[in-house]
């Protein structure tokens, strides 16, 4: 569904953030990346959905036009913004846009998202009346509104509830088995990997370990690579 | 928005039949009822009161659309085509056309040259900066502070002239006739129509850059077009009366705090306060020195001023 192939990338033409990296991506799997900060785990996001260009290597496919890949992949940024003038029924719905844009109906569940993510009491509410994790829940339900494919999400649980990452995972988990493929750049390494198929780490831009997540979860090299102490 | 349309109607002809001298309500009932008419009364009613009056709502409609469209393409509340350099640009070109002794449309044309070739120089920092809304307005505003000085050199120039420029400078409707509205309805109705068509586009880049580009919007194409709309409508509305300060900015700003709502919700309301706005505006300086008019530019920056400050302290509120 998604391959990359050796790939190679740096900012400044001299550190290299992501080097010689090769993964495929299939349907139906929910994937989680992690590794510690300056890993390269956002750049490779970035590559994969074409925001950048890798300096060397490919993704596979590539979608040069904008509208034509937003049918294909929707991110959901680590970022939220921090103003929208909008409601939050608004905001998801601007997922419609590349269908719209491109004089297609969207098939998605729009008022299922809302259930889902439990914003069906507050779809009204203006979106900056909401809080973080609340803005972060209407980030999602945008990118599952944009009902593509594969889903990337940038540190979705950064903002929210430790109750809600569950939700979220499980959220994800239950998308993945409905066929779409689903990639998550985490910092949780506790809780996540329970509801993932397969588990990449990355340690100075290159893939250090990729597998099962109990597999990865209880090798010694994680520890070392995190610093992490025995009782982990 | 039907309600604000019936406002607006409702003041056009109160604003047709008040004025100084003895041409008021009757002569315009007159007027519709085929009464009885001057000369005189029927120049005053259609070829002075009846161009300006539409001069004020297509101009008011124009820098309020224009001041919608640069907000939501920064994504900064205090972004407006003044701000980016659009307005005195236009009025750099329009008062050098001026002191050249060019037509009304030797002057457009200059005014529109003038924000052309600021554009083109705001879009550098744009391509070279990828887009970044703060790195554009930086160079408005750089752009803005040399126009200004400019604008103050041909002052300085002006000689005899120099009554006429100022006065021309602080902004009204009173040069305003129907070859002023054959430019202005035009390119009005044309950037309102392209606006409102981009009105998913221009609610997409409320995501940011990379919340936009992610969910396939063109954003080279757009925000081009988008610039290059607001320059049209600045540029032309400024050729035809002047400089006219705070309605780009103000105006979209009350209307997103009384409704607010996507772009294409809020643009057809902006167009009608902006209209609305400026018709009382021109009124009020028509009424309050029937001798002497007051300029519109200064009584929408006495209002708009005091606006501006809360603004500013109001910003903080969203991002606390």
């Amino acid at each position: 569904m998604l391959e990359c192939l050796a790939l190679s990338f740096s900012y400044d033409g001299k550190t290299k953030v992501l080097n010689d990296l090769s993964l495929s991506f299939e349907k139906g799997q929910f994937y989680g990346i992690f590794g510690p900060n300056g890993s390269g785990k956002s750049t490779f996001l970035k590559l994969l959905t074409g925001e950048l260009k890798a300096d060397a290597g490919t993704v596979t496919p590539l979608w040069c036009d904008p509208l034509e890949r937003a049918q294909h992949i929707a991110l959901v940024e680590q970022q939220i913004p921090g103003s929208l003038p909008l409601t939050v029924e608004e905001v998801a719905l601007l997922g419609n846009y590349p269908w719209v844009r491109a004089g297609k109906v969207s098939h998605a569940a729009a008022e299922q998202i809302f259930e889902e993510l439990e914003l069906s009491s507050f779809k009204k509410r203006s979106f900056n009346a909401l809080s973080g994790g609340e803005r972060q829940r209407v980030m999602l339900a945008r990118a599952l509104v944009q009902n593509t494919p594969i889903l990337c999400l940038d540190e979705p649980g950064s903002s929210l509830d430790v109750g809600f990452q569950h939700t979220l995972c499980r959220i994800l988990k239950k998308l993945s088995r409905e066929g779409k493929c689903v990639i998550m750049v985490s910092h949780d390494l506790f809780s996540a990997p329970t509801y993932l198929d397969r588990m990449i780490i990355l340690d100075k831009g290159k893939l250090v370990m990729e597998g099962n997540p109990d597999h990865v979860k209880n090798s010694p090299g994680l520890r070392r690579i995190f610093n992490l102490p025995e009782v982990f | 928005m039907k309600y604000l349309l019936l406002i607006l109607l409702a003041a056009i002809p109160i604003a047709w039949g008040s004025g100084a001298g003895d041409t008021g309500f009757q002569q315009l009932w007159h007027l519709f009822s085929g009464g009885e008419l001057s000369f005189a009364e029927k120049t005053i009613l259609l070829d002075l009161r009846l161009p300006r009056i539409l001069g004020a709502v297509l101009v008011g409609g124009m820098l309020s659309a224009s001041g919608c469209a640069a907000q939501n393409l920064f994504r900064n509340d205090l972004a407006s085509p003044h701000v980016l350099g659009c307005v005195n640009a236009a009025a750099l070109g329009a008062v050098s056309a001026l002191l050249c002794g060019a037509s009304a449309w030797g002057m457009s044309c200059c005014a529109m040259g003038m924000t052309l070739l600021t554009l083109l120089i705001l879009l550098i920092p744009g391509w070279c900066s990828r887009w970044d809304g703060g790195s554009i307005i930086l160079a408005g505003i750089a752009v803005n502070a040399c126009c200004a000085a400019l604008s103050s050199g041909a002052l300085y120039l002006a000689d005899e002239r120099l009554h006429s420029v100022v006065f021309w400078l602080l902004g009204g409707f009173w040069r305003m006739g129907w070859k002023e509205i054959s430019l202005l309805a035009p390119a009005a109705v044309c950037g309102w129509a392209i606006l409102y068509r981009m009105a998913p586009d221009m609610d997409m880049l409320l995501l940011g850059d990379r919340g936009a580009l992610m969910s396939g919007v063109d954003l080279r194409k757009v925000k081009t077009t988008a610039l290059l709309v607001i320059a049209l409508l600045t540029a032309v509305a400024v050729s035809c009366c002047g400089v006219i300060g705070f309605v780009g900015l103000a105006v979209p700003h009350i209307v997103r705090l009384t409704g607010g709502g996507s772009f294409r919700r809020v643009l057809p309301l902006t167009v009608c306060s902006g209209a609305l706005l400026l018709l009382a505006a021109d009124l009020a300086g028509r009424l309050l020195s029937p001798d002497r008019e007051i300029p519109v530019g200064i009584i929408t920056s006495i209002a708009g001023g005091p606006f501006f400050f809360y603004l500013l302290l109001r910003r903080r509120a969203p991002y606390a």
